[in-house]
C-alpha cells in the first residue's frame, strides 16, 4: 500500500550572514493513513524546518529547498510552485498545521470564528451560515465552553490553552488527511499541556487523520506515537516503532536522551546524565558523523564518514557506525 | 472601550491645558519688556502704561493667566497691533482655507503613501521597492517651500500650465480653484507621502513576519488575501497613529506654502504677524492650531481603538 | 569524551566583540546608498571646514556691477542680487548647515534625555507631567512652535538654536522614557538593585546604554531635519542675520529672480536635499545594522 506521505532526501538550506546553514540535510521518512508518528530532537535540529518544507512554507530567500521529494498521495509537492493552486489546496485542505505559539498564531484583529470560518469556506466551499455552524461545532468538540458566544470573541480574549484548542479546531476543520503539529504544547504550562494534548489526540482519533507530532518532549510521543523519528543536526539518526526505540534505542544520541530524562518507573536517585557539549554549528558541517563530538562511544569509532541508516530490528533503523556494544558494524561509507 | 475613551479625553484636556500654558508663556519669554518691543523706543510713558494694562501685564502672572484664559473662553483673543482688528476674527476668517488645503493634502498623501508603502513591502528587494524607497527617502529631505518654488518655476513660469499664486474658493470657481490648489497641495503632500510610505513599508514588513501570517498561509489562502486581508489591516494600525503626527508636519509646510503662493490662510497671517511683531496673533494662532491638532489626535486615537480590537476591550 | 571539534564551537569573548563591530560595519556599508550618504556628509563637513580654501570668492563680497548674472566661466553658478558669487555662498552655507544640526541635536538631546530619564525612572506625578508637556509640545506643528519661540526671543543665531532645540526635544524625551519603562521591568535591573546598587548607578550603568541604538538612529535623522528646520526659518527671514550665507535665506532672496537666474533658488535647495537625504540614508543604514533581528539575516 502506498504511503500517504513520503519524504525523500529532503535538503533545506538558509543563507545567512555567517554562511550557508544546512538546516535539513537529507531527511527521509514516511507516514501512512491514520498513522501517528513523532519527530523528536533538540532545538535547532531542523525538525520544524523539515515540516514547514512539506507545505512549502519556508521563506524563500533566505531559505531554499535544495533537493528532495515530498510525495503526498502520489504527487511530488515540491514540483509545484509555493503559490500554485495545488499547494494552496493542500494547505489547510489536505494537510493541516498546528503551530507552537498560540499567543501569536491568530490574527488579533479578526474573531476566532472568522478565522476558522475562513478555512471552511475556502476548502469546503461552505456558505457563511453553514461555516458558522460548523465552526461552533468544532469549538465545542475541542472543549471550549459557550462556543456560540465565544466564536465572536477575539484571540486576546482567549487564554493560551483555549487558543491552542481553537488552533486545533482550525487545523482539523477541513478534515485534512495529515495533521502536522509543531511543538503544539511547548508554550503552555504543564497542566494545560496535558489537557490540550488529550483534546488533540481525541480529535485525531475521531477524524482518522495521520499525525506528525514534532517535539523535544519524549513523554508526549511515548504515549501516543506509533513510530518515532529522532533528528540530530538536520538528519534522522534513528527511526522505528516507538516501543522499539524506547526500549531498545540504537543510536547513542537516543540513548543519551533517554538517560537525561526522568522516568516515573525507575529508582529515585538515579543521576540524570545530560548530554555533554553543545549542538553543532550547522554552517560548516564536517563530513564525519555529526554526533561524534558529543558521543560517549566516539573513542571506539574510527570511521571518518557520515553513517547511513542501517537496520537494527524490524522496521527499526539507526545511523551509527557502531552497534550498542561499541562494535563496528562496517557500515558503508557515504 | 468606554474607559479607553475616557482616559483619552482626559489626556487630551490635560494636553490642551498645557498648550494654553505654552501659548501663554510665549509672550513672557520675550527678553526685555514686550511692551517697549511692540511700541518702539519712542513710546511715551502713558502709552506704555496703557498697553501694559491692556495686555494685563501689570498683574501677577497667575492672575494674568486666569484672565487670559477667561478672555479666551469668551472669544477674546485680543486685538492685533497691526490690523487693529480682533485677533479671533482674523484667524477664524482664514481658518477654513487652511483647513481645506490641509485636508486635501492629508487625504491624498495618506492614500498615495499607503499604496506606495505596501507595494514596496510586498515586492521587497525588487526594482519597485528600491525606487520607492529611494524616492521616499528623498521626499522627506525636500524642503516644502523649495518644492513650491521649484514647482512655481517649472509649471507656472516656464510652462505656464498653472497659476503661480492666489486662491479661489471652490464654491466660487471650481476649475480655477483646483488649478491654483495643485501646487500648494503638491508641495505639502510630497514629504508627507514619503513619511507615510516609509512607515507603511516598515510596518508591513514587520507584520508579514508575524506568526499569524504564517498561519494564514498554512490554511491555503491566496497570497493576495494573506497580504491584503491579514497583514495589511494589522500593518495599518501604526500608520493610523502616524496620521496625527503627519498632520503637524503638514500644517508646518502649509504655513510656508501659503506665503509663497499667496493664499489667504492662517499660515500667511501667522508669518506676517511674526515678522511684524504682532505678538497677539502669533499667540492666538499657536493656541488655536495646537488645540485643533489635539482634538484631531483624539479623533485619530478613537479610530485606532475601533480598528484594533485589543484596545477596545482593555 | 572525545575532543570537541573547535571549528564548530561559537566564538568566545574578545574575538566575538571585534567581529561584532566588523559585522556591523559590513552590514552598514553593504548598501551603496549608505556609502553614498556617508560620502555626501563627509564632503559637506570637509567643505565647511575648508570653506576659505575651497570657495573661489569671498561669499560676502558685494559687487554691484555683477548683479544677477547667469552661470559663466567666472562665476560657475552665477551671482546673486548683490553680486556675490553663488558657489562661494553655497560652500560657506554648509558651515551653518553642518553646525546647526550638531548644536540643535546636542541641546535637544541633553535636555530631552534628562527629562525623559526622570520621567521614566520616577514615573508618578512628575513623570506624567513631563510626558504630557512633551505631548503638548508635539501637538504644535514644529515649524509653528519654533517660529513662535524664535520670534519671541528675538533674532540671532543663538536664539534660533534654542528655539530649534526646544522643538526637537520631545522625541528624545519620549525615547528615553519609553526605553527606561520597558527596561525597568527587566530582571537584570532587579538584580542590580538587589545587590544594593544605588538609583543613580542603576540608571547610568544599566539603563542608559540600552537606549543607545535607537538613539543613534534618531540623532542621525535629526541632524538632517534640523537643517530643514533652520532653512525654513531663515527662508522666512527669522534667525540668521544677513549677510551670513545660509541656504534657506538664499532660496528666499532668489525667489524674485526666478526668471533671470533660477539657480539662485534652486541650487541651495539641492544642497539641502542632498545633505538631508544623506543623513536619512545613513540613519536608515544604522537602523538596519543595529537591528538584532536582521543580524543573522534569517
Amino acid at each position: 500500500m502506498a504511503h500517504l506521505l513520503e519524504v525523500k532526501n529532503l535538503q533545506v538550506t538558509f543563507d545567512t550572514m555567517s554562511g550557508l546553514v544546512k538546516a535539513v540535510d537529507g531527511v527521509s521518512f514516511t507516514i501512512d493513513k491514520g498513522e501517528i508518528i513523532g519527530l523528536v530532537g533538540e532545538s535547532g535540529c531542523g525538525k520544524s524546518v523539515s515540516q514547514m518544507a512539506i507545505t512549502q512554507l519556508i521563506a524563500i530567500p533566505p531559505g531554499k529547498i535544495v533537493s528532495g521529494e515530498v510525495i503526498f498521495e502520489g504527487q511530488d509537492l515540491l514540483k509545484y510552485h509555493p503559490d500554485s493552486n495545488m499547494m494552496r489546496d493542500v494547505r489547510g485542505g489536505q494537510i493541516g498545521m498546528i503551530f507552537q505559539e498560540p499567543m501569536t498564531s491568530f490574527n488579533p484583529v479578526f474573531t476566532i470564528g472568522e478565522q476558522i470560518m475562513e478555512s471552511l469556506r475556502l476548502h469546503l466551499k461552505l456558505s457563511r451560515p453553514a461555516a458558522k455552524k460548523r465552526a461552533i461545532e468544532l469549538l465545542e468538540e475541542v472543549g471550549i465552553p459557550d462556543a456560540s458566544v465565544r466564536i465572536n470573541h477575539y484571540p486576546h480574549q482567549f487564554s493560551g490553552g483555549m487558543r491552542q484548542r481553537a488552533m486545533i479546531a482550525m487545523a482539523l476543520s477541513c478534515s485534512p488527511k495529515l495533521v502536522i503539529a509543531d511543538e503544539p504544547t511547548t508554550a503552555l504550562d504543564v497542566t494545560t499541556q496535558a489537557q490540550v494534548l488529550d483534546v488533540m489526540m481525541k480529535m485525531v482519533e475521531n477524524y482518522h487523520n495521520a499525525l506528525i507530532i514534532v517535539t523535544h518532549n519524549l513523554g508526549i510521543v511515548a504515549r501516543h506515537a506509533q513510530r518515532i523519528n529522532v533528528m540530530y543536526a538536520g538528519r534522522i539518526v534513528e527511526t522505528g516503532p516507538s516501543e522499539a526505540v524506547f526500549l531498545n534505542p540504537g543510536h547513542p544520541y537516543t540513548i543519551a536522551l533517554l538517560k537525561s530524562v526522568p522516568r516515573l518507573d525507575e529508582n529515585r536517585g538515579r543521576q540524570l546524565i545530560p548530554i555533554s557539549g553543545v549542538p553543532p554549528n550547522l554552517i560548516n558541517m564536517m563530513p564525519t558523523c555529526s554526533f561524534k563530538p558529543r558521543c560517549p562511544m566516539a573513542n571506539g569509532c574510527h570511521n571518518q564518514s557520515s553513517p547511513e541508516l542501517r537496520p537494527v530490528g524490524k522496521n527499526h533503523f539507526v545511523s551509527c557506525h557502531l552497534d550498542v556494544n561499541g562494535e563496528d558494524c562496517g557500515t558503508i561509507s557515504q | 472601550m468606554a474607559s479607553f475613551l475616557l482616559r483619552r479625553v482626559i489626556q487630551t484636556i490635560v494636553v490642551v491645558f498645557l498648550v494654553t500654558i505654552i501659548s501663554f508663556l510665549l509672550l513672557h519669554i520675550i527678553p526685555g519688556d514686550p511692551v517697549i518691543r511692540i511700541l518702539g523706543m519712542h513710546a511715551t510713558k502713558d502709552q506704555i502704561a496703557q498697553l501694559r494694562h491692556e495686555l494685563g501685564l501689570d498683574l501677577p502672572i497667575i492672575q494674568q493667566y486666569i484672565q487670559w484664559i477667561w478672555n479666551i473662553f469668551h472669544g477674546d483673543f485680543g486685538k492685533s497691533f497691526v490690523y487693529h482688528e480682533n485677533v479671533r476674527s482674523l484667524i477664524f476668517e482664514r481658518f477654513p482655507v487652511t483647513l481645506y488645503l490641509v485636508s486635501v493634502s492629508l487625504i491624498l498623501s495618506t492614500i498615495i503613501g499607503i499604496i506606495a508603502g505596501v507595494s514596496s513591502a510586498v515586492k521587497r528587494g525588487g526594482a519597485i521597492d528600491s525606487i520607492i524607497s529611494l524616492l521616499a527617502n528623498t521626499g522627506v529631505a525636500i524642503p516644502t517651500f523649495w518644492l513650491a518654488i521649484v514647482g512655481v518655476y517649472i509649471f507656472g513660469l516656464k510652462l505656464g500650465w498653472l497659476p503661480i499664486q492666489g486662491y479661489t474658493s471652490p464654491f466660487v470657481d471650481f476649475g480655477q480653484s483646483v488649478k491654483q490648489m495643485i501646487m500648494p497641495v503638491f508641495a505639502t503632500a510630497v514629504p508627507n507621502i514619503a513619511i507615510v510610505a516609509r512607515q507603511t513599508r516598515s510596518s508591513m514588513l514587520e507584520t508579514i513576519r508575524q506568526d499569524y501570517v504564517r498561519t494564514a498561509k498554512s490554511k491555503g489562502l491566496r497570497q493576495r488575501i494573506v497580504l491584503y486581508k491579514h497583514a495589511l489591516r494589522n500593518a495599518l494600525i501604526p500608520v493610523v497613529t502616524l496620521v496625527g503626527m503627519t498632520l503637524t508636519f503638514l500644517i508646518g509646510g502649509e504655513v510656508l506654502v501659503e506665503t509663497i503662493c499667496n493664499i489667504p490662510g492662517v499660515g500667511r497671517l501667522l508669518i506676517r504677524a511674526a515678522l511684524d511683531k504682532d505678538y497677539l496673533i502669533v499667540q492666538g494662532g499657536v493656541l488655536i492650531i495646537g488645540t485643533a491638532i489635539c482634538i484631531i489626535n483624539l479623533l485619530v486615537d478613537i479610530t485606532y481603538g475601533w480598528i484594533d480590537p485589543r484596545i477596545r476591550y482593555k | 569524551m572525545s575532543e570537541a571539534n573547535f571549528e564548530t564551537l561559537p566564538e568566545q569573548g574578545h574575538n566575538k566583540r571585534i567581529s561584532e563591530f566588523q559585522r556591523f560595519l559590513r552590514v552598514m556599508f553593504s548598501r551603496w546608498v549608505v556609502i553614498f550618504g556617508t560620502i555626501v556628509i563627509i564632503s559637506d563637513v570637509l567643505g565647511a571646514i575648508f570653506a576659505p580654501q575651497l570657495a573661489p570668492y569671498d561669499p560676502n563680497k558685494i559687487s554691484l556691477r555683477e548683479m544677477i548674472q547667469p552661470p559663466s566661466a567666472k562665476h560657475i553658478l552665477g551671482t546673486d542680487e548683490m553680486g556675490r558669487d553663488v558657489l562661494s555662498r553655497i560652500i560657506y552655507g554648509s558651515r551653518i548647515a553642518v553646525t546647526v544640526g550638531l548644536v540643535v541635536v546636542t541641546i535637544a538631546g541633553i535636555i530631552g534625555m534628562f527629562l525623559g530619564l526622570i520621567a521614566g525612572y520616577f514615573e508618578g506625578w512628575i513623570g506624567t507631567i513631563i510626558m504630557r508637556f512633551m505631548d503638548a509640545l508635539m501637538s504644535l506643528p514644529p515649524l509653528v512652535l519654533m517660529l513662535a519661540i524664535a520670534v519671541m526671543l528675538g533674532g540671532g543665531l543663538l536664539k534660533v538654536y534654542v528655539a530649534l532645540g526646544i522643538g526637537f526635544m520631545p522625541t528624545y524625551c519620549r525615547l528615553m522614557c519609553g526605553e527606561i519603562l520597558s527596561v525597568k521591568e527587566n530582571d537584570y535591573i532587579m538584580a542590580a538593585k538587589v545587590i544594593g546598587a544605588s538609583h543613580v548607578r542603576v540608571m547610568f550603568r544599566h539603563l542608559v546604554p540600552n537606549t543607545f541604538p535607537p538613539l543613534f538612529v534618531i540623532i542621525t535623522l535629526d541632524l538632517g531635519f534640523a537643517i530643514l528646520a533652520e532653512a525654513s526659518l531663515s527662508f522666512l527671514g527669522i534667525g540668521i542675520n544677513p549677510p551670513t550665507a545660509t541656504w534657506g535665506a538664499m532660496i528666499n532672496s532668489g525667489q524674485q529672480y526666478l526668471l533671470t537666474n533660477p539657480l539662485l533658488s534652486i541650487v541651495p535647495g539641492v544642497a539641502i536635499v542632498l545633505l538631508v537625504l544623506a543623513f536619512n540614508l545613513v540613519g536608515d543604514g544604522l537602523r538596519d545594522a543595529l537591528d538584532p533581528r536582521l543580524r543573522g539575516r534569517i
